[in-house]
């Protein structure tokens, strides 16, 4: 039954709608500060920004901080369209603006339908409520709200996640507002009693001579801290107090002259374990550069296009600028992990335990990484621009997808970086979850593949049925062999010279001409003996091709899960004390590559072999998918983590 | 023909491609099916380990294996290009031969093991056992493998003859003893060990997976049980809280009300003398000793009264009692007196410790002393020697909260109400009505659920006068029912440990029959395990039995202590939280082998477990305690036939290498050997071909 636009369920108009607001963000988001107030305007944070705060045991940047904050409680990345900074500063220094403000955000729909219980709270507002998903700290922490979620915790136990997060937004919103002595700015002293602990303002008050005697009625001042340079502390701690008061009186250059003196001096309290300014400037960069998945995904995107041109139009020259394009989006994509390797190993003063593979937003960043490497050099040596435009479609839906997730479905996945679950600090991570996420990226590639195999098929055929005739397929093509004759493949093209003189062309070196000549593939054995579509028309060989890429590709996915798998049942062993515990996320893992072992026995025992593969490939890629994803919202197992 | 017949049957299944794409599909299907859908193994009331170690798996295997062995050996030739399809295969029914042994043997659980004490046993994971006390002291363990697992069963769900099964009827606890002839342990009946003259039967006649025992009391003529209600009402509601406590019940003896700040115990004594001993001994807590030159003497002391010492002179005002006072240095808990002592020259304050000789002085009206005075490192006063113990053998002093009220039903009818505080002050109250109402200070500044606002005045605000109102309550009956939590309120791992489960147990002995709620205790067999269901007196005998459900015990391979249990947090912890996001977890246990009679200190932590006999066990870090790090939960279980597995996967993992990459150059050189050879002979070249595949 057909439901009309009256009929949209609240939740599916959030997700449009929030669908909408991230394209709008993409296009106008450089518009946003023209919105911004008089006050605001005139403020400089470019240093203030890349001071460090200890927060959710990670150091970072003051810029991470606000933007983590700010989306903590509202959901968005800013507010009103301020800098982040700006309004993490002003929640501070001004509260009285933010408490009554309907900023904090309920991100479960059910959680907002059982506000309409609430009879306090008048019609209009409840109906707010559940269509902006979004309450006042006011609201949320008075008595009839509070007594509410404490039935539904009592009473509907699983609505317990949901009221965490609105706790967590309320918490910090109540944490920061008028709060700015408890951001922990201050690195630790070399004489503290935990090295590793940041503190607040409010922590070495007994250090600052001018704050030293307390006011009556407030008690003793605490005892100071040791190993800190007091005159440094103070100076540091007066900055930051006159930037409290300079912004409540709205005076945007004194409050520029505190930022910048105690961006200055607080590097100076501990210089030894003050993070790098090198270190500060390239988070900074990194997060401004989306951390580098949009320019992935941008460069991807354009090889794929060449790519694709290429493969059907065989143009030479298409082929070699997508190649181009994908080195350059490859080197973009290998820069984006090396700088956050870079960045995690300085929180755990490690390189071992930085490597980024520990969360969803990391496993599809190096997936997609492993893809592409794995299909660049199987486009340098067996060039038929089919490996390249399978991979640079993987590469740039996965940082599509990992930039996106977040703003489309509310979902953190990681994207920040921050701290993990111990078990997963372990060598055993990185073999088991490194080879599994290659593996997904290969089983992605096949499923290009295949997909793109399916579509030629049906523009060959007029039908996605199997035809009862024997096909053509891979195992008549020779990827390896250099060909003589005609250009067979309807597009799939070869480059003489292999390897090296592909890399030396790609590089914009002068060939001879003989060197470079366009040859086509030969695509079929001319001694096939198969019934019909023996010599078959240039569709027809086409397919095959397709087929023995795939078959490349798609033997590549299964040995590599299968080792995946194995290696967790390993890690398994050691850290829950048998290999195999059925898990949901073990046993899908198992499922998908069953799929991938028929899909080998479907190749022997059948005449379709191309048109099972495709098909097999396809549902072995939602499978995995399944896994990957899925498992993870819908089941509950030992792999909740991942 | 029927060779024939047989012949293509065989052909079509066994020796068929098809066929093992089909088992491989099937495997996959019910492995996603039981895996995804967790209704479906609910249905039949499996969990994982039980539904992927089911009869139609196992046949599934099976047929695979064999389908695998015949089209293996008929239909692929054992030449080189092929050695890696063989390698494959055997390498598959290697590592299903590996998992059934595996699984086949396996044994695994868990291990509570608090700080610095050794263990000797530990729990299944899954399998259930009903475990049997008979006068307080455990005497049997049933295990209950047909037990349900998902679904409610008994009268109520009309369903309880599906409990009919062997090993949940006529159960009949036994005990183990040594034969007198043999020096063999044995197992007899209950009634043979304790001389019934009946057999106690046991029979579980209800189950449900996640429910409370809901109790509520009423007053039966038939009844000659005595009890105490004890109502209050709460200061923020308003409401009415109320209590029951009953003597004769072990787990309604005692409780601890008010959040926490009172304890009340009752207990039902006819002696008139006992009656009389316990209201003394309320005021004999605190025993002090002294001496003075060559007089010495005891007294028994109370916080807040002056005493004369006997005739040295001396008299003493008891000031205060801390029963966990941290001694200078060594931060050693210890009980503590500190008192004004006054003679006739000298006056100060001394404090003195329970065991320990030391005695410390604090001079007065010192400039810029504390209040308690000023410290002296030597007594002021040598002559005077004072020290103090506490004795409490009726268990009059509070556990944990600060007061403890006892509440003495008595055979003429009274209520009478011993309470004592754990600063050693006390009072005794009669009520002769059996009725009374006791004046309470409820403090509820402690830690702050996540609903409550913040504290914010002062703390004399969170101190509320309350009045608690109790009576005696004659011929008192208890009745107890099964309160399922509804699947909304149901916590998915609580359920899935099991916690909530409960049984219902019917005992029977010749015509007599008595029907129990047995919930499941965690830990059932250890010594500080709290059994919640009632003890049942047997007719004609002077025993007890007490049931408890819970996993299966077993013994461990080794003995272990734990010695030392660390959280490794992460930068910017607090560094008192048990709670969170941690690096590691490190339990440094010291492992006995009884059979080498050596010992070994290993560290058992997160990825990295300790293994034990050769690595035929291991043991790893599985939980904690997060309220006081007091104890590390390990993990125990064998790893039977993990060679075999192993090597299978080795096998799968070569032939696939095998298969991929070299067969495709084997083949090349076959072909390009076959036209070297074909031009040496001077014929026409003929391209060799890799064999067409055998299809099917």
């Amino acid at each position: 039954m057909k439901r009309d636009r009256q009929e949209c369920l609240p939740y599916e108009r959030s997700a449009m709608r929030n669908l909408f607001a991230f394209i709008v963000l993409l296009l106008l988001g450089l518009v946003s500060p023209a919105l911004a107030d008089n006050f605001s305007s005139k403020l400089k944070f470019d240093e203030f920004r890349k001071v460090t705060v200890q927060d959710r045991l990670t150091l970072k940047t003051f810029d991470t901080y606000a933007r983590q904050t700010i989306n903590t409680i509202s959901g968005k990345s800013s507010l009103d369209g301020e800098d982040a900074v700006y309004t993490v500063i002003d929640i501070a220094c001004r509260p009285e603006k933010y408490v009554d403000r309907n900023i904090i955000k309920i991100k479960n729909v059910p959680l907002r339908q059982d506000f309409m219980r609430l009879t306090n709270l008048d019609a209009t507002e409840r109906d707010r409520i559940l269509q902006e998903g979004t309450i006042s700290l006011t609201t949320w922490t008075s008595e009839p709200v509070q007594q509410l979620m404490q039935q539904l915790q009592a009473k509907e136990i699983f609505k317990a996640k949901a009221i965490q997060q609105v706790n967590e937004a309320a918490g910090t919103l109540q944490n920061l507002a008028g709060q700015f002595v408890l951001v922990r700015l201050i690195p630790p002293s070399d004489k503290a009693a935990d090295k590793k602990n940041w503190i607040g303002l409010a922590n070495v008050i007994g250090n600052v001579a001018a704050v030293r005697p307390m006011p009556a009625g407030v008690g003793t001042a605490p005892a100071a801290l040791p190993g800190y340079d007091d005159a440094t502390v103070a100076k540091a701690f007066d900055a930051l107090a006159k930037v409290t008061v300079f912004w409540q009186h709205e005076q945007p250059e004194s409050v520029n002259e505190q930022l910048n003196l105690a961006a200055e001096l607080l590097p100076q309290i501990n210089p030894a374990v003050y993070p790098s300014s090198l270190n500060r400037a390239v988070e900074l960069m990194y997060n401004r550069a989306f951390k580098m998945t949009i320019p992935g995904a941008f460069l991807y995107f354009g090889a794929f296009v060449c790519f694709l041109v290429s493969a059907r139009s065989g143009v030479v020259g298409v082929r070699l600028w997508g190649l181009r394009i994908f080195v350059l989006a490859f080197l973009v994509h290998t820069v984006g992990i090396g700088v956050r390797w870079w960045l995690v190993a300085t929180q755990h003063n490690s390189w071992f335990d930085g490597i980024p593979i520990k969360n969803q937003f990391e496993s599809v960043l190096m997936s997609a990484w492993f893809g592409a490497l794995i299909g660049l050099v199987l486009e340098m040596r067996r060039s038929r621009a089919i490996f390249g435009a399978a991979a640079s479609f993987v590469g740039w839906l996965s940082l599509v997808a990992i930039f996106a997730t977040p703003y489309v479905t509310g979902t953190e996945i990681g994207a920040e970086i921050g701290q993990v679950a111990g078990v997963l600090m372990s060598y055993w991570l990185y073999l088991h979850v490194t080879l599994v996420v290659a593996s997904y990226a290969l089983i992605a590639m096949a499923f290009a593949l295949s997909v793109w195999w399916l579509s030629n098929y049906y523009k060959n055929y007029g039908t996605f049925k199997r035809r009862p005739a024997r096909q053509l397929s891979g195992d008549v093509v020779d990827l390896d062999e250099m060909p003589a004759g005609g250009n067979v493949s309807g597009g799939a093209i070869q480059l003489s010279g292999g390897f090296l003189q592909t890399l030396a062309r790609v590089m914009f070196v002068p060939m001879p001409r003989s060197a470079v000549e366009v040859k086509s593939t030969k695509a079929v054995s001319s001694t096939s003996t198969l019934s019909d579509d023996t010599t078959g028309d240039a569709g027809a060989r086409f397919l095959a091709t397709l087929d023995a890429c795939n078959l490349v590709v798609l033997q590549l996915a299964f040995w590599v899960l299968g080792v995946g798998i194995i290696l967790g049942a390993v890690w398994a062993d050691q850290s829950w004390g048998r290999p195999w515990g059925w898990d949901p996320k073990e046993t899908f893992a198992l499922v998908t590559w069953i799929v991938y072992l028929v899909v080998v026995h479907v190749r022997v025992a059948t005449a379709q072999k191309a048109w099972w593969t495709a098909v097999l490939s396809i549902i072995g890629f939602f499978v995995m998918l399944f896994n990957w994803i899925g498992v993870n919202f819908f089941l509950v197992g030992l792999h909740s983590y991942a | 023909m029927l060779n024939r017949t047989l012949k293509v049957v065989f052909d079509r299944t066994i020796n068929n491609v098809l066929f093992g794409i089909a088992l491989m599909l099937l495997l996959a299907a019910y492995i996603a099916i039981g895996s995804g859908f967790s209704g479906v193994r609910a249905y039949f009331e499996m969990n994982e380990l039980e539904f992927f170690g089911a009869w139609p798996l196992k046949i599934l295997m099976a047929l695979l294996v064999v389908n695998l062995i015949t089209v293996t050996w008929t239909r692929i030739p054992l030449t080189p290009p092929r050695y890696g399809v063989w390698t494959i295969h055997l390498g598959i029914i290697t590592l299903i031969v590996g998992l059934g042994g595996y699984y086949w043997n396996k044994i695994e659980g868990q291990v509570r093991i608090p700080l610095g004490q050794q263990v000797e046993h530990f729990y299944d994971s899954a399998e259930r056992a009903l475990y049997v006390k008979v006068n307080n002291e455990v005497v049997d363990t049933v295990p209950l493998t047909k037990l349900p697992r998902f679904k409610e069963y008994g009268d109520e769900n009309f369903n309880t003859a599906k409990l009919a099964k062997t090993g949940l009827r006529d159960i009949q606890p036994a005990m183990t003893v040594r034969d007198a002839a043999t020096g063999q342990p044995k197992q007899i009946p209950l009634n043979e060990a304790y001389g019934w003259k009946e057999k106690l039967q046991v029979d579980i006649v209800g189950y449900w997976p996640y429910a409370n025992v809901a109790t509520s009391f009423s007053t039966d003529e038939s009844s000659d049980d005595v009890g105490v209600r004890v109502a209050m009402e709460d200061p923020h509601s308003g409401k009415l809280q109320e209590t029951w406590l009953l003597a004769s019940d072990s787990r309604y003896k005692a409780r601890q009300i008010a959040g926490g700040n009172l304890e009340v115990e009752h207990r039902h004594q006819t002696d008139p003398n006992i009656v009389d001993g316990l209201k003394t001994a309320a005021a004999q807590i605190l025993q002090l000793s002294f001496a003075a030159g060559d007089k010495k003497g005891d007294t028994f002391v109370e916080v807040g009264k002056i005493y004369p010492l006997g005739e040295t002179g001396y008299t003493i005002t008891i000031e205060s009692f801390n029963p966990q006072w941290p001694m200078f240095g060594t931060g050693e808990m210890v009980r503590a007196m500190t008192m004004m002592v006054k003679s006739p020259t000298l006056s100060y304050r001394r404090m003195i410790l329970e065991g320990k000789t030391v005695q410390t002085d604090f001079k007065l009206d010192e400039e810029g002393a504390g209040p308690m005075g000023k410290r002296q490192t030597e007594p002021l006063d040598k002559t005077l020697s004072l020290s103090f113990a506490t004795t409490d053998p009726f268990r009059l002093l509070p556990l944990v909260s600060a007061t403890k009220h006892t509440f003495l039903t008595t055979g003429d009818g009274k209520l009478v109400d011993i309470e004592v505080s754990l600063e050693g002050k006390s009072s005794v109250t009669e009520y002769p009505t059996g009725r009374g109402v006791v004046d309470i200070v409820v403090d509820d500044s402690g830690p702050r659920g996540p609903f409550q606002p913040a504290p914010t005045t002062a703390e004399s605000e969170h101190r509320h006068d309350v009045k608690l109102s109790v009576a005696r309550v004659d011929k008192i009956v208890k009745d107890e029912t099964v309160l399922v939590v509804p699947s909304v309120q149901r916590e998915r791992e609580i359920g899935a440990a099991g916690v909530f489960q409960i049984v219902r147990a019917k005992l029977t002995m010749g015509q007599w029959t008595k029907t129990v709620l047995v919930p499941f205790t965690d830990s059932a067999a250890e010594a500080d395990a709290q059994w919640l269901s009632p003890s049942v007196k047997l007719p004609n005998t002077e025993q007890k039995i007490q049931l408890a459900l819970c996993n299966t015990r077993f013994r461990l391979p080794a003995k272990i202590t734990l010695a030392n249990f660390e959280l490794v947090r992460y930068p910017g912890m607090d560094p008192e939280s048990t709670r969170g996001l941690f690096r590691d977890f490190r339990s440094t246990l010291i492992i006995d082998d009884p059979r080498t009679s050596t010992s070994e200190t290993a560290v058992a932590h997160m990825n990295n477990p300790v293994y034990f006999d050769g690595g035929r066990w291991l043991f790893f870090q599985a939980a904690y305690d997060s309220e006081a790090s007091s104890f590390t939960v390990l993990g125990v279980g064998n790893r039977p036939c993990v060679w075999i597995m192993t090597t299978g996967c080795v096998m799968i993992f070569v032939g696939l290498m095998y298969a991929f990459y070299l067969k495709p150059i084997i083949i090349r050189n076959m072909k390009a050997n076959a036209l070297a050879a074909a031009a040496a002979r001077n014929k026409k070249p003929v391209e060799a071909r890799e064999p067409e595949p055998v299809l099917v």
